[in-house]
């Protein structure tokens, strides 16, 4: 069974949307590690080391997503979790019209896959089946 | 007749300390403390030498025989119960591990995170602890580390007992590690099975019956033991059950409530709260993993005598020295004669002045690390608060003991420092609590009874400690 450790990243108080990934990876066979909101980033990543798991995803819907990641697969790395998913989806920056350019600022600081607040879950779970068959 | 009222009126409860045997005589049938005796421990020539001499020494002042039917003990002689602790990750389960361990009333002597290297697995080596506690890894979580740590400690020359409480998906391997090791060890119930969620129950049921079978013989207390009906047990332990049975109460009577008790000593300051902790107000989110009802923290860096210097390094110099109303330089002269002299007791006006602002100062740090933090955050529906740690703010009762503060002559001014504070209104302390001064030393004593009698502890404890 996949280890997926979920939450809404930062002082981001949205919970909702996080919630409901956690049940749709549940109902989809998945164990899930649910941090909940206002989660900063290392706790993402303590809680990644001690439960073993093969992904992150991370939400955040108050456009400050640019700043609370910073860094993020560096200290991956550094916690020992080079070959951990990681995910982003939500409402990730302010004012920028054209998703693609979100989505390669984020890919740039070495997130697997960048979703906007439209994704339909199901390609992400089909999204997230797939990236992880790959690796195993 | 009395003596009908109970089958076991007369008790001896006692502690065998690392310099002194403490007793203490009770008349449970009537909840009567009768006095007190101690003589130097006598860990060379047989435990039992030093304990007839403390109760020689009790006989002598209540001036009459006293024959105990029941006789309870605890003990931190021989260095008390020392444990390392190993786990993954340092704020999940290295924290958790340790909760566990001073839960049961361990002294920890060491704690790792991650895998061991070599550096550390000889320093293992050379603590030789009574107990090392090996956990890492939630149930299904990771499993790598604490098998990597498992092969380290099997192939070290450590004798040491292993308690493994960690991912249950390499318990099996971990078995055969240490079996094909002849390691000491047992297998129990992981200290943290989900994230967040602290299970130590198990951990303190293996360290309890390890204490018992293995380590009483080890310290050479194993005479002791046969003197005694109850189970011989830590020192802090006892401590422990008396903070339960006091806040809880027993099946017949109702407990205080929350509660807080400060253990300032020579070498380390010891906190114990009985609180469940959880957010006060509405709008407060928690952070990190709930803490035990029942949790004691260890400020092994501040103390009045032999850690003393601790207290001035975490708290300043200049202010404990205006406080005591003195000049710095006096202040430090003072303290740097301290540290090797343990039982030393201030000789003049001054230094009581500056023991007391140094108490002070080891009861505020020793209580801020002890209790939990808020911080705010400013988030774009305003700003929220977030709770790390227990909220002791509407705890109902603090007691003081150790020799500091039961001997001192304004006991409860020094407790008084052990209150939320508006400058610091963050740090989760008691708002308005009731004082109390356990003058007599009876805490641990109160634990033990509670073993056997709770309802006749419980009145002890009201009449002595919290009036």
């Amino acid at each position: 069974m996949n280890t997926i450790v979920t939450g809404v990243i930062g002082v981001d108080a949205h919970i909702i949307g996080n919630r409901i990934i956690q049940k749709v990876l549940e109902n989809e066979g998945f164990r899930v590690v649910s941090l909940g909101a206002l989660t900063p980033a290392e706790d993402f990543i303590e809680a990644a080391v001690e439960t073993n798991a093969d992904a992150i995803v991370i939400s955040s819907l108050y456009g400050q997503a640019q700043i609370d990641c910073e860094g993020f697969r560096d200290k991956c790395n550094e916690a020992g979790l080079q070959e951990i998913l990681l995910y982003l989806g939500g409402n990730l920056a302010v004012g920028r019209k054209d998703f693609a350019e979100v989505e390669k600022i984020f890919k740039d600081m070495g997130f697997n896959r960048v979703y906007p607040p439209t994704v339909n879950l199901k390609d992400f779970v089909a999204d997230l089946k797939n990236d992880l068959n790959e690796e195993q | 007749m009395k003596n009908s009222k109970k089958a076991s009126r007369f008790a001896l409860a006692v502690d065998f300390g690392s310099t002194y045997t403490k007793v203490k005589a009770f008349d449970l049938a009537d909840y009567l403390f009768l006095g007190s005796g101690s003589s130097p421990t006598t860990l060379d020539e047989g435990i039992m030498t030093g304990l007839e001499a403390a109760i020689a020494d009790l006989e002598a002042r209540l001036k009459r025989p006293f024959q105990p039917d029941l006789r309870m003990a605890c003990s931190s002689a021989a260095g008390g119960l020392r444990m390392i602790t190993i786990g993954l990750v340092p704020s999940l389960t290295v924290q958790a591990a340790k909760y566990a361990a001073l839960g049961a009333g361990a002294k920890i002597v060491g704690v790792y995170s991650g895998e061991l290297n070599r550096k550390e697995v000889g320093q293992i080596e050379l603590l030789a602890p009574d107990i090392i506690l090996l956990c890492g890894g939630t149930d299904s979580g990771n499993q790598n580390v604490i098998i990597a740590n498992a092969k380290q400690l099997s192939e070290s020359t450590n004798g040491s007992p292993i308690i493994v409480a960690g991912n249950k998906s390499a318990a099996d391997k971990i078995e055969n590690i240490f079996r094909c090791a002849q390691k000491d060890f047992v297998v129990t119930d992981n200290v943290m099975p989900e994230l967040g969620v602290l299970n130590i129950d198990g951990v303190q049921e293996s360290i309890r019956k390890w204490f018992l079978d293995k380590i009483i013989r080890a310290k050479g207390l194993d005479a002791a033991q046969k003197f005694m009906n109850g189970n011989l047990i830590p020192t802090p332990s006892a401590v422990l059950q008396a903070a339960e049975l006091i806040s809880k109460g027993s099946k017949s009577e109702e407990g205080i409530g929350e509660l807080v008790i400060v253990d300032i000593g020579g070498a380390t300051t010891d906190i114990h709260s009985a609180a469940e902790g959880d957010p006060e107000e509405g709008g407060v989110i928690y952070r990190g993993f709930k803490e035990p009802f029942i949790k004691r923290t260890v400020e092994g860096d501040i103390g009045m005598r032999h850690c003393v210097e601790g207290i001035i390094q975490a708290a300043g110099l200049e202010g404990i020295a205006y406080s005591s109303g003195v000049v710095p330089s006096i202040l430090q002269k003072y303290c740097s004669t301290l540290s090797d002299r343990c039982a030393y007791l201030p000789e003049s006006p001054e230094q009581g002045r500056m023991d007391t602002a140094l108490a002070k100062a080891a009861i505020e740090l020793a209580i801020d690390r002890h209790a939990g933090k808020l911080t705010s955050a400013y988030t774009s529906s305003g700003e929220i608060l977030i709770q790390k740690g227990k909220d002791l703010r509407n705890v109902s009762a603090v007691i003081g003991t150790g020799g500091a503060i039961a001997y001192h002559a304004s006991p409860l001014a020094l407790l008084q420092v052990t209150r939320f504070n508006a400058r610091a209104p963050f740090s989760l302390r008691p708002k308005d609590p009731r004082f109390h001064v356990d003058r007599h030393y009876l805490l641990y004593a109160v634990g033990l009874i509670a073993q056997i009698d709770p309802v006749a502890a419980l009145r002890v404890a009201r009449r002595y400690i919290t009036v």
